[in-house]
């Protein structure tokens, strides 16, 4: 028995230094070359665009495209990064789902930049869209579609209250139209768009949204909630709540009052309120004059481990060209602007040939609406909440402050601990 | 025959060896790689890198700030009061069954556990409601005493045991002996009681360093992988770097916890051992 134990005291500090040094050592070999055949996982149980773009794409290069489906994002999030770190998994995966800064910090995805970044011009994109998920002015990711909220001013409202509704909306210039408003809610922000209203929590989102770049930088590992701009907001968010403008679900009449109509925007002839005429609508922007957008649907970004990159950068471009973005299996707007064109026209024409869209709505309208959109469609460049862990933070903070339940210093202390800690780490 | 047991022996050995190997030897040496790798995949030798960007790192150090804390709180008061309750028992009662009902909170899962304690510290908890206030006292200052009662509440009945039987293994003599010396039972206690608790102290004090460190199950169920800043744990930040798959500052960050662990352990084993068999 003492024999064993000799052995085995003399043995193992051996035998963990081999392993050791193995462990140091070993390394997977990667195989190179771009082949004929790619992979894709989308975490969806289908996606119509991609699915037709894989077929098209392997019509037109001979490529196969290999498109994997998986439902649940928690299991898709679980499955895709062990096979990103285990330099394996699909070719493209699907950044909507992934935490996207993260994953590329560790140097999982691959930078778009060294294989289309030069196909990539302001003539042809809504640029500002795809450059807003520039990271460390790298392209880990692109958008393939958008939406964003719209708001046409009530002239006779803003005249009533001394206020210039040629001015535009800004973030800033909320102040000044919270501070005109009577305090007997006899006029409302705005008519909520028939979504239930511009409550609390949905003025500072949007005010919050537009000015984020000034709180948080995920690349220069900056954040600051308790600088005095947050707090602004918050007191800005509480002013409208005393003042009685705001209108949410909770209340029983309809606002027959109020600053703006608001409307959800996913094309030229399409908002949530139907087909309306855009003339007269804008964006709301921040202090560097660009608007707000939402894309939350699959975003394509490059395996750094998979042995066909340049193949499966091509095929991203192919999901972001005129062919692919003018066809009607892609939600929302498309960010390529011919595609756009084509979108609206065709939309258009089976509107007026299924009645949906009435002779009040001529193809004269279309043209104005179509440049409108354009126009507005140029000037969008902030993410609306770019980062899922962040959103979280900002709404179990701030839901108590609206309430009531919190007051202003705690919130902001809490947040610039919460961000800051996720920020940093 | 001697030959034939050492192989008995060996054989006997070998699956908690062979598991002891590929479930901790191995993993701790491929997790070194990373710490001195700059990416999880292909990644390049960094040097001390990731251990220079650790000690600057404002979460990790708020971390290791809190669970320093935690263990400077828990630790002695965790064997202060097993000392005293162990002693209490011991005194009072003829059985050590009595010992049972502090275990119970160890049963408990830590689900359950945390649902007990939200109950009570929640905004619309039991103390919010008695003191007339909605607080979510896990939000507030009172966040790290919240932490220590959790820890003390679900711990002191494994230390107790390990106390009473400590205990029960003195012998009756010294008690005697003692009588008969007129030592009182202060002296009693310090002079003898607490020497031949050694072993027993030092288990206990491994044990209580462990368990801190598991009081991070509860505080995850109360408030998450963010919790406020009172009680943001190692291994909340441990628990964070892997779900952001930064293997380099979440083995680093282990490897420097192993050391400086293993030197608390070994210098309170020369201490406490070598003070007990005096």
């Amino acid at each position: 028995m003492k024999r064993i134990c000799k052995a085995v005291k003399r043995g193992l500090p051996l035998l963990v230094s081999l392993t050791f040094l193995g462990g140091c050592t070993a390394q997977t070999a990667v195989q190179g070359g771009d082949g004929k055949e790619i992979t894709i996982s989308v975490s969806d149980s289908e996606n119509g665009y991609i699915a037709l773009a894989a077929q098209r794409y392997q019509e037109k290069t001979g490529v196969k495209v290999n498109v994997e489906f998986i439902e649940e994002s928690d299991k898709y999030v679980q499955i895709t990064t062990a096979e990103l770190l285990n330099q394996g998994g699909p070719d493209i995966v699907d950044a909507s789902a992934l935490n996207l800064y993260k994953t590329a910090e560790q140097g999982l995805l691959g930078d778009l930049n060294e294989y289309i970044g030069d196909k990539l011009s302001s003539s042809e994109y809504y640029l500002s869209m795809l450059d807003a998920y520039l990271y460390n002015s790298k392209r880990y990711t692109v958008p393939l579609n958008f939406n964003f909220y719209a708001y046409k001013p009530v002239d006779e409202a803003f005249t009533e209250n001394g206020l210039d509704s040629k001015k535009g909306i800004t973030a800033q210039g909320f102040e000044e139209i919270i501070e005109a408003l009577p305090d007997d809610g006899s006029v409302k922000l705005s008519d909520g768009g028939g979504w239930g209203g511009m409550s609390g929590r949905d003025l500072f989102e949007t005010l919050y949204g537009l000015e984020q770049e000034r709180f948080f930088d995920m690349a220069s590992k900056t954040v600051n909630f308790d600088g005095g701009e947050f707090e602004s907001i918050l007191g800005l968010v509480a002013k409208a709540q005393s003042k009685n403008i705001l209108y949410s679900m909770e209340d029983t009449e309809d606002p027959s009052n109020y600053l703006f109509e608001e409307y959800a925007i996913y094309g030229p002839t399409n908002c949530h309120n139907g087909t309306v005429d855009y003339t007269g609508f804008d964006i709301m922007t921040n202090s560097s004059g660009k608007g707000m957008f939402s894309s939350n649907s699959f975003r394509p970004a490059l395996n750094a481990g998979g042995k066909n990159k340049e193949t499966a950068a091509d095929f991203i471009l192919f999901l972001l060209s005129e062919e692919m973005q003018s066809s009607p299996e892609l939600i929302f707007s498309p960010v390529n602007r011919a595609a756009l064109k084509i979108t609206a026209k065709r939309q258009y024409e089976s509107g007026v040939a299924e009645g949906y869209i009435t002779d009040d709505f001529t193809a004269e309208n279309l043209e104005n609406n179509i440049k409108i959109f354009d126009e507005m469609s140029s000037r969008l460049g902030v993410i609306n909440y770019p980062i899922p862990q962040i959103r979280s933070f900002i709404r179990e903070e701030i839901n108590p402050y609206i309430d009531g339940e919190q007051d202003a210093e705690q919130t902001l202390l809490n947040l610039q601990h919460k961000i800051s800690t996720y920020v940093n780490e | 025959m001697y030959k034939k047991e050492n192989i008995k022996a060996f054989l006997l050995m070998s699956p908690g060896l062979i598991g002891f190997f590929m479930f901790y030897i191995l993993p701790f040496n491929f997790s070194v790689k990373y710490a001195f790798t700059d990416k999880p995949v292909k990644g390049e030798f960094a040097g001390f890198s990731n251990f220079t960007n650790l000690f600057g790192s404002q979460p990790f150090i708020l971390g290791v700030t809190n669970t320093f804390k935690m263990l400077v709180i828990c630790v002695p008061l965790s064997l202060v009061l097993a000392l005293f309750l162990g002693e209490t028992i011991h005194g009072l009662f003829k059985s050590r069954k009595i010992s049972i009902f502090f275990m119970f909170p160890m049963a408990i899962p830590s689900a359950c556990t945390a649902f007990l304690f939200r109950s009570f510290v929640s905004d619309n908890g039991f103390i919010s409601r008695i003191l007339g206030v909605q607080i979510n006292w896990l939000d507030t200052e009172r966040a790290l005493l919240i932490a220590v009662v959790i820890y003390i509440w679900k711990n002191i009945g494994y230390n107790l045991i390990i106390i009473l039987a400590g205990i029960a293994e003195i012998p009756v003599e010294y008690k005697e002996w003692a009588a008969v010396e007129g030592m009182g039972d202060i002296g009693y206690f310090f002079k003898i009681e607490l020497p031949c608790l050694g072993s027993s102290i030092f288990i206990m004090l491994v044990m209580s360093i462990i368990n801190v460190l598991k009081v991070f199950k509860e505080l995850y169920m109360l408030s998450g992988n963010y919790p406020s800043e009172g009680i943001y744990m190692l291994q909340h930040y441990m628990n964070n770097q892997f779900l952001n798959m930064n293997y380099q500052n979440l083995t680093a960050a282990s490897l420097v916890i192993t050391v400086v662990t293993g030197l608390v352990l070994v210098l309170a084993s020369r201490i406490i051992l070598s003070g007990g068999e005096g």
